[in-house]
C-alpha cells in the first residue's frame, strides 16, 4: 500500500492530484530502571513520555477537483500504526499497521452544499491535545455512507453503517449505527458541538457469532471462570446438557456535547468536552471443566457498563511568541451495574490535571516542561500493590485465594514532571512541528514500579530473580515528533 | 539544565537582518477566497522583513475579473511598482483531512518575483498546515502558512537581485 502511494505520487500526471500528509513520533527512551521506556501507565498523567512510536500517512486523490459549483470526488485513504525498527517491541514490523480510513468523497452532487462519503466514517470535532484523546467524535468504527452539510458557521454531519467488523473482529456480526456530528459558530468567539451515534446488534438465531446469554449464569462463577464448574456442581448425578444459548439483542452508543471559546486576550482556545457512553456488550469467553469446553454467552451480564467524562483544554499565549501554555483536566467515571463484586477497570473513577508551559528561547529553540497529578480509584474495593510484598487476591485486605480484590489498596495516585529542550525549526508555538525533543522525566506514585515492565511480582521462595520496590521512575528521552 | 546552558552558549549566533543589505520591494497579494489578503500578508511582511526585505503592500489587490490568470497578475504588478522589483504572492487553502485529531490543509503558494528587463522567477509550492481546531477554516492555514511563504519569497527576491549585474 505504501510503496503505492509512493509509486501514484510519483507519475507527474498523478501527483498533482494527489496530495499526502501525515503523522510521525519516534523516539529513543532506554529505561534504566527495569521499564519498557514508557514513564507510567497512560495518557491520563500526559500524553508526553507516556507514548510510543507512530506512524501516519495519509493519502487524498482527486479523481475531479473541486471547481466552482460542479461535482467533485476524491478517494481518501490511511494507513497507520505503533511502531518503528529499532524503537519498540514490534522493530517496525508491517502487522503493526493497518488501513484505518478508506473512503470516497463526492460533492455536488445531486444536492449542491452537500458532500457524500462512502467507507469509513470517522467524524471528530478536536482532540483533548495533552491526553491524546478524542472524546468529541462520532462514527470511528463504522463502514457506510454520511452526508455532510457544511454552511457558513454551521457543519452537519450525519450517517450511518456497519460497525460490526470493528465491535466484533473475526467473530463478525453486523451491528448497524447511526449517528453524526454538529457544529456551529456563535461569532469568532463561541464554537458549539453536539454528536454521537446509537448501535444496534439484532440477534440472528443460528448465526454462531451473533448476541445471545447462557441462562442461568451467576456474575461471580463467570467472573471466576467457574461457570461450567458451578453448573455441574449442581448437578451431580444427572447427565444434564449445558443450557444452549438464547438469541438476544445488544445496543451501545454515546453522545457528546462540546463548547469551545477563545479569542479573548491571551486565551487562544479552550475547549470543553462531557461524553456519555454506553459500551457494546462483550462476546462470548470459552471456559473447560474436566474437559467440556463451552462458550458462555454474557451479552445479559455486559450490557450495563457506562462511562461518564468530562475533558477540558486550554490554550494561553501568555506572551506571544515567547510562553505558551496548554492547561488540561480529566474526569472519568466507569460502571458495571452488572458487577457489584470485583474491582475491574469498569468500575472506577479518575481525575487529571496536566500543565505545559513552552518558553522560546529564540524562534528555534525552547524550554518545555510539562506536570500532572492524577488519582485514579477502584469503586469496589482493592486493585493496586504499594509494595513489592503487598498481597495479591485477598477480602477486604485480608488475604484470600478466593478473595476478588487485589494488593492493598484501591487508590492510585501519580504525579509526573517532565522538561527539556526542543528544536523547532518551524518556529515558536505549542503547536509548531517538526519538534525534536530532548527530554527528562520523573514520576512518582503509591503503586509499586507504576510502569510497564518486566519484573517479577511472585513472593514464591524460589523466584530466581528476587523483586523490586521503586515509586520513582526516571527516564531520559530523544525524540521527533511531526506533521507532515 | 547546565548542559543546555553550555550548548546555547556554544551555539552560533543567527544572522541578523542587520547583517543583510535591504531590499526594497513591492509586494502584491491573491488569495483565493473565502480567505483574503489580510490573512496572509502580515505573515509575509513580518518574516520577508526580518529577512531584511522592506515590503510595499500594493492595494488593492488585483481584481480577479480582469486578473484572472498568474501572467495577467504579473503584468498589473509591473504597470503598479512601474518596473521597480516586485513580488507577487497567490495563495489557497485546502481542508485535506482529519488526522489524529487536528485538521490538516493544503496551502498552496506561487510566488512570482519580477522586474523590468529581468525574467520573472516564478516557484509555487505547497506545503501541509495542521490546525488544532474544526472551526479553524482557510484564514487560519493562510495564517499559519505566510511565514513559510514569506520566507521563501525573501529567498527568491535574493535570488533575482543576485543575479543582477
Amino acid at each position: 500500500m505504501i510503496a503505492a502511494l509512493v509509486l501514484i505520487t510519483a507519475l507527474p500526471e498523478a501527483s498533482a492530484n494527489a496530495r499526502v500528509g501525515g503523522y510521525a513520533r519516534v523516539m529513543a527512551r532506554p529505561d534504566l530502571q527495569g521499564g519498557a521506556g514508557r514513564l507510567g501507565h497512560w495518557n491520563l498523567y500526559g500524553r508526553l513520555l507516556n507514548e510510543g512510536p507512530y506512524a501516519a500517512l495519509d493519502f487524498d486523490y482527486d479523481v475531479l477537483e473541486p471547481v466552482g459549483d460542479a461535482p467533485w470526488t476524491t478517494i481518501h485513504m490511511r494507513v497507520e500504526g505503533g511502531s518503528v525498527s529499532g524503537a519498540d517491541i514490534g522493530n517496525g514490523s508491517l502487522e503493526h499497521f493497518r488501513l484505518s480510513q478508506l473512503y470516497i468523497e463526492a460533492g455536488n452532487v445531486w444536492i449542491p452544499s452537500i458532500s457524500w462519503q462512502v467507507g469509513t466514517l470517522e467524524q471528530t470535532l478536536g482532540d483533548l491535545g495533552l491526553y491524546d484523546m478524542r472524546p468529541a467524535s462520532a462514527l470511528s468504527d463504522t463502514v457506510g455512507m454520511a452526508a455532510t452539510l457544511r454552511n457558513g458557521p454551521l457543519d452537519i454531519t450525519v450517517g450511518g453503517g456497519d460497525s460490526g467488523h470493528a465491535i466484533r473482529g473475526e467473530r463478525y456480526h453486523p451491528v448497524w449505527t447511526a449517528g453524526g456530528t454538529a457544529r456551529l459558530g456563535l461569532g469568532s468567539h463561541v464554537q458549539l458541538g453536539a454528536g454521537g451515534e446509537w448501535s444496534v446488534e439484532r440477534g440472528t438465531p443460528g448465526h454462531i457469532h451473533g448476541p445471545y446469554d447462557t441462562p442461568g449464569i451467576d456474575y461471580e462463577d463467570w467472573f471466576r471462570g467457574e461457570t461450567i464448574e458451578q453448573f455441574r456442581a449442581d448437578r451431580p448425578i444427572g447427565a444434564d446438557p449445558f443450557p444452549n444459548p438464547q438469541s438476544t439483542h445488544a445496543q451501545s452508543g454515546h453522545a457528546f456535547a462540546y463548547l469551545g471559546f477563545g479569542g479573548l486576550g491571551p486565551l487562544k482556545w479552550n475547549s470543553t468536552t462531557v461524553r456519555f457512553d454506553a459500551l457494546h456488550p462483550e462476546g462470548p469467553s470459552t471456559e473447560v471443566h474436566q474437559g467440556e469446553e463451552e462458550d458462555i454467552h454474557v451479552t445479559a451480564l455486559t450490557d450495563e457498563r457506562t462511562v461518564w467524562m468530562v475533558g477540558n483544554e486550554a490554550h494561553i499565549a501568555l506572551i506571544p511568541d515567547r510562553i505558551d501554555v496548554a492547561w488540561g483536566a480529566l474526569y472519568g467515571q466507569h460502571q458495571d451495574a452488572d458487577n457489584t463484586r470485583a474491582p475491574t477497570a469498569h468500575n472506577r473513577s479518575y481525575a487529571s490535571t496536566v500543565l505545559r508551559v513552552q518558553f522560546a528561547l529564540t524562534r528555534t529553540l525552547a524550554l518545555l516542561t510539562e506536570s500532572s497529578i492524577a488519582q485514579e480509584t477502584s469503586t469496589l474495593g482493592n486493585q493496586y500493590r504499594e509494595h513489592e510484598d503487598s498481597i495479591f487476591e485477598n477480602t477486604a485486605g485480608t488475604p484470600d485465594t478466593r478473595g476478588l480484590e487485589y494488593g492493598d489498596t484501591d487508590t492510585r495516585t501519580t504525579w509526573q514532571g517532565k522538561g527539556g529542550l526542543l528544536f523547532n525549526p518551524l518556529g515558536p508555538g505549542i503547536f509548531s512541528r517538526p519538534s525534536l525533543r530532548l527530554l527528562y522525566g520523573a514520576q512518582h506514585s503509591n503503586e509499586n514500579n507504576a510502569f510497564s515492565n518486566h519484573f517479577v511480582t511472585t513472593l514464591d521462595q524460589f523466584d530466581e530473580f528476587g523483586t523490586v520496590e521503586q515509586h520513582w521512575h526516571h527516564v531520559l528521552a530523544l525524540e521527533a515528533e511531526a506533521w507532515f | 539544565m547546565v548542559l543546555i546552558a553550555l550548548f546555547l552558549a556554544c551555539a552560533g549566533a543567527q544572522r541578523s537582518p542587520a547583517a543583510l543589505t535591504e531590499i526594497p520591494v513591492h509586494a502584491g497579494f491573491a488569495v483565493e477566497a473565502p480567505a483574503d489578503t489580510g490573512d496572509v500578508r502580515p505573515g509575509v511582511e513580518r518574516s520577508m522583513h526580518s529577512a531584511g526585505i522592506r515590503i510595499t503592500s500594493v492595494h488593492p489587490a488585483p481584481d480577479p475579473a480582469t486578473h484572472g490568470t498568474t501572467g495577467q497578475r504579473t503584468e498589473w504588478l509591473l504597470e503598479q511598482t512601474q518596473g521597480d522589483l516586485g513580488v507577487l504572492i497567490e495563495t489557497n487553502a485546502r481542508k485535506r483531512a482529519n488526522l489524529g485529531g487536528r485538521f490538516q490543509w493544503d496551502v498552496s503558494a506561487t510566488v512570482v518575483v519580477v522586474a523590468d528587463h529581468s525574467p520573472a522567477l516564478k516557484q509555487t509550492t505547497s506545503m501541509r498546515i495542521t490546525l488544532p481546531h474544526a472551526h479553524q477554516g482557510a484564514a487560519e492555514a493562510l495564517a499559519a502558512a505566510s511565514p513559510r511563504i514569506g520566507q521563501r519569497a525573501s529567498e527568491m527576491v535574493r535570488q533575482v537581485q543576485g543575479s543582477k549585474p
